[in-house]
């Protein structure tokens, strides 16, 4: 074959990257392309030694505003492009990076991860307890869902009220429905309202959560600006939400398409945390990083990118690369030792990795164990998943408790 | 030995056990940190001298998502040659 199985972030491709994407590592592994929005020149980068070689690499430049090319800026591909999530730290470069993850990571404590693993088990046991009682239901809607977005509400201190407009909002700005695109740049805005209001009433209340924690956090006399604030409390229920429910949803159907994982992941004690690597490995919830843009030409591997190029790093690809695991198509929970860039890697790797990892810890065996005999509602080639580019989520999954296969 | 020449040297070491190999400080310093074959980080140099550097490294562990990077401040403790004291 000497095209693409399927173009890039075409209808076909969102369906099933993985053909397209071995096809690139092994024929144009950093491959140039038109981007479908604006059809501005990207490459994308797909094995796994070169997407950490890139992001390990200051010269791809985080800030799209900053360095990209004016075809990048003028399609409107630059990241939070004129509202406070510009400032966000998961968009700058240092040293207003290093400052800001500092600031925001003295927020992370391990006390208060420790105190997030009872708010994790109890919006477990609440959506567990509501998938029970409706027989059938949807794993993304009933259960990944729920529990990401209470989690995110509980560690944030949203108040009941506004938990709701936030699923609301959150549901606006990360669509299931093309049809709906018109109206992410509103859900946005709407999240960053909620971050400023959030900010403002923790001020005035103070609580034991992570918005007064951010407010109170210091560094050497330094703190956060009201502005970096709202963009950091912004930046984590968008980086918080919609990929915990999308990894939730991915790892449930790994492990319904894998019944020997599944059973291993429930009699083996101890398994939990090597199974979310593996997990986070075979399927996390990103596709690719957020667009890097390179700040000066320069030759990576055998090509040579302009200044400004917009370049993506395949994160997907990147572990399911041959190069790099054993058969990497195949889900194996004892794998031991496993490196690999679900959550990122470099600079701008997920802050929120132990959050992360804890949810899914927690709220992917809890699933199985409520429901030994859990199977698919609906024929596995009827699954599909939402268009989009970077976020790789089941649009429903459908699922049984009665199932009879087990 | 004063304090402020206390605070111009320090030991750097990536914990094993914590340590995901997320790259973040070989992304932040390359100059102090790197990564294995086998994914996982290492200092460069485990005695870290000068002002710079010392800051670098206190970034770099404040940064990391596990808390893998120890950066222990001061004079060489621990091995066979700690001082008498």
């Amino acid at each position: 074959m000497d095209h693409l199985p399927a173009p890039l972030f075409s209808a076909t491709y969102f369906q099933d990257p993985y053909p397209t994407l071995g096809w690139l590592r092994d024929r144009s592994p950093v491959h140039e392309f038109a981007f479908p929005v604006g059809a501005v020149r990207t490459w994308i980068v797909t094995r796994f030694d070169d997407v950490r070689a890139m992001l390990a690499d200051q010269r791809f430049s985080s800030e799209g505003g900053t360095w990209g090319s004016p075809e990048f800026q003028a399609a409107g591909l630059v990241s939070g492009a004129g509202s406070v999530l510009e400032k966000a730290v998961t968009v700058v470069d240092p040293p207003a990076h290093t400052r800001l993850r500092r600031l925001v990571m003295t927020a992370f404590t391990p006390s208060r991860i420790t105190k997030w693993q009872t708010a994790v088990e109890k919006a477990v046991a609440t959506a567990l307890d509501d998938c029970e009682a409706r027989g059938s239901f949807d794993v993304m809607a009933h259960y990944a869902g729920p529990v990401s977005s209470t989690v995110m509400s509980e560690i944030l201190g949203l108040r009941i009220d506004r938990h709701e407009q936030l699923v609301q909002a959150l549901a606006q700005a990360f669509p299931s429905d093309d049809a709906q695109m018109p109206k992410v740049a509103e859900g946005f805005a709407r999240i960053c309202d909620y971050a400023a209001d959030l900010v403002a009433e923790k001020r005035r209340r103070p609580d034991d959560d992570l918005t007064t924690a951010l407010l109170r956090a210091r560094d050497d006399g330094d703190r956060l600006s009201e502005e970096e604030l709202v963009a950091t409390v912004a930046a984590m229920i968008l980086a918080g939400s919609d990929t915990i429910r999308a990894f939730v949803g991915n790892a449930v159907l790994a492990l319904l398409d894998h019944p020997d994982q599944r059973d291993l992941l429930a009699e083996r004690p101890g398994i939990e945390e090597p199974a979310v690597e593996e997990l986070l490995r075979y399927e996390g919830a990103l596709s690719t990083a957020l667009f890097r843009v390179t700040t000066e030409e320069l030759t990576f591997g055998d090509t040579v990118l302009p200044a400004g190029a917009p370049v993506i790093a395949a994160l997907l690809s990147a572990n399911r690369d041959p190069r790099q695991f054993d058969e990497p198509d195949r889900l194996d929970l004892t794998r031991t030792r496993l490196r690999h860039v679900g959550l990122g890697h470099g600079l701008h790797n997920c802050l929120g990795a132990a959050l992360a990892r804890l949810e899914g810890r927690i709220a992917i065996p809890a699933l199985f164990r409520r429901f030994p005999r859990l199977d698919l509602a609906v024929a596995r080639h009827d699954l599909r998943y939402i268009e989009n580019w970077a976020m790789r989520r089941l649009v429903a999954l459908p699922a049984l408790t009665t199932g009879a296969s087990r | 030995m004063t304090s402020g020449d206390r605070e111009t040297e320090a030991t750097v070491r990536v914990d094993p056990r914590l340590c995901r190999g997320t790259g973040l400080c070989q992304a932040m310093s390359p100059a102090l940190f790197r990564l294995t074959g086998a994914g996982h980080a290492e200092a460069v140099e485990a005695r870290l001298t000068g002002p710079e550097a010392l800051e670098t490294a206190r970034s770099v562990a404040d940064c990391c998502p596990m808390g893998a990077v120890e950066l222990t401040v001061g004079p060489s403790t621990g091995g066979p040659d700690r001082p008498e004291r």
